[in-house]
């Protein structure tokens, strides 16, 4: 099975949530949040939809076969005007 | 209610919550990993089976010894990380699923493994050892009792290694 690389923990941190209150939202443990955070578990289509309304984002910005980039090198990009 | 009896019962909730029961409620239910005792209780079951097969005359205490480590291991599924009613985890999600279902198929294939390994093995111990058919219907009691073992043990021994460690945010 193929790594997904997510943003979870960047999403959630910007909006200030903590992993219960995503947990709660899109009804899974904490723990589950966690282990989608680390790499540990690549989520179910269901679970990657129901995370990426609870942060009103299409779901490729959330989830990705390939790294995302490092928020700061977009930073950097951005003010370069790239 | 009167002064004394809100006293008592404010004493009587401070001494329940010096127990530290409340608090561990309070924390809620968490999953629990069960790395090594699943382990050394398979370990010691084939131990025992080894011990009897040694010795025909050994086999019914083996055979019992089993018995008492499969009753031992079978609670682990109601206490370890495949436990899905009542507080293994707080709800049953897809990650417990997909855990859960790995976990028995762990299980399964072991037993079924276990099971093809015991039936030839048995065979051809009695064919190079000289069996009697009463010995190898002992040795063949075996099998069954070890494959409870295995499915009371890997299934939860599975889950505990592939679980990874998680921190509290």
């Amino acid at each position: 099975m193929p790594l997904i690389h997510n943003r979870i923990a960047l999403f959630r941190a910007e909006c200030g949530m903590s992993r219960r209150a995503l947990a709660d939202a899109v009804g899974v443990n904490p723990q589950t949040i966690g282990y989608l955070e680390r790499g540990d578990y690549s989520p179910s289509l269901e679970l990657a939809m129901k995370i990426a309304r609870n942060f009103e984002v299409p779901i490729e910005a959330l989830f990705s076969f390939e790294p995302f980039e490092p928020v700061w090198r977009t930073m950097q990009r951005a003010e370069r005007g790239d | 209610m009167s002064r004394i009896d809100e006293r008592l019962i404010a004493g009587l909730d401070a001494a329940a919550a010096r127990t530290g029961i409340p608090a561990l409620a309070r924390r809620g239910p968490r999953r629990r990993r069960f790395r090594w005792l699943p382990a050394v209780l398979l370990l010691l079951a084939f131990g025992l089976a080894g011990y009897g097969l040694l010795d025909s005359k050994r086999m019914w205490l083996a055979a019992s010894l089993i018995g008492v480590v499969q009753s031992i291991s079978w609670p682990l599924h109601y206490a370890g990380p495949l436990r899905t009613g009542g507080g293994g985890s707080e709800i049953v999600d897809e990650f417990d699923r997909a855990l859960i279902l790995r976990a028995w198929l762990a299980g399964f294939a072991s037993a079924t493994a276990l099971a093809l390994i015991g039936l030839f093995g048995s065979a051809g111990l009695a064919l190079l050892m000289r069996w009697s058919l009463i010995a190898l219907v002992e040795a063949a009691i075996l099998i069954p009792l070890l494959m409870l073992v295995v499915l009371s043990t890997v299934p939860t021994l599975y889950a505990s290694w592939a679980l990874p460690a998680f921190d509290d945010d």
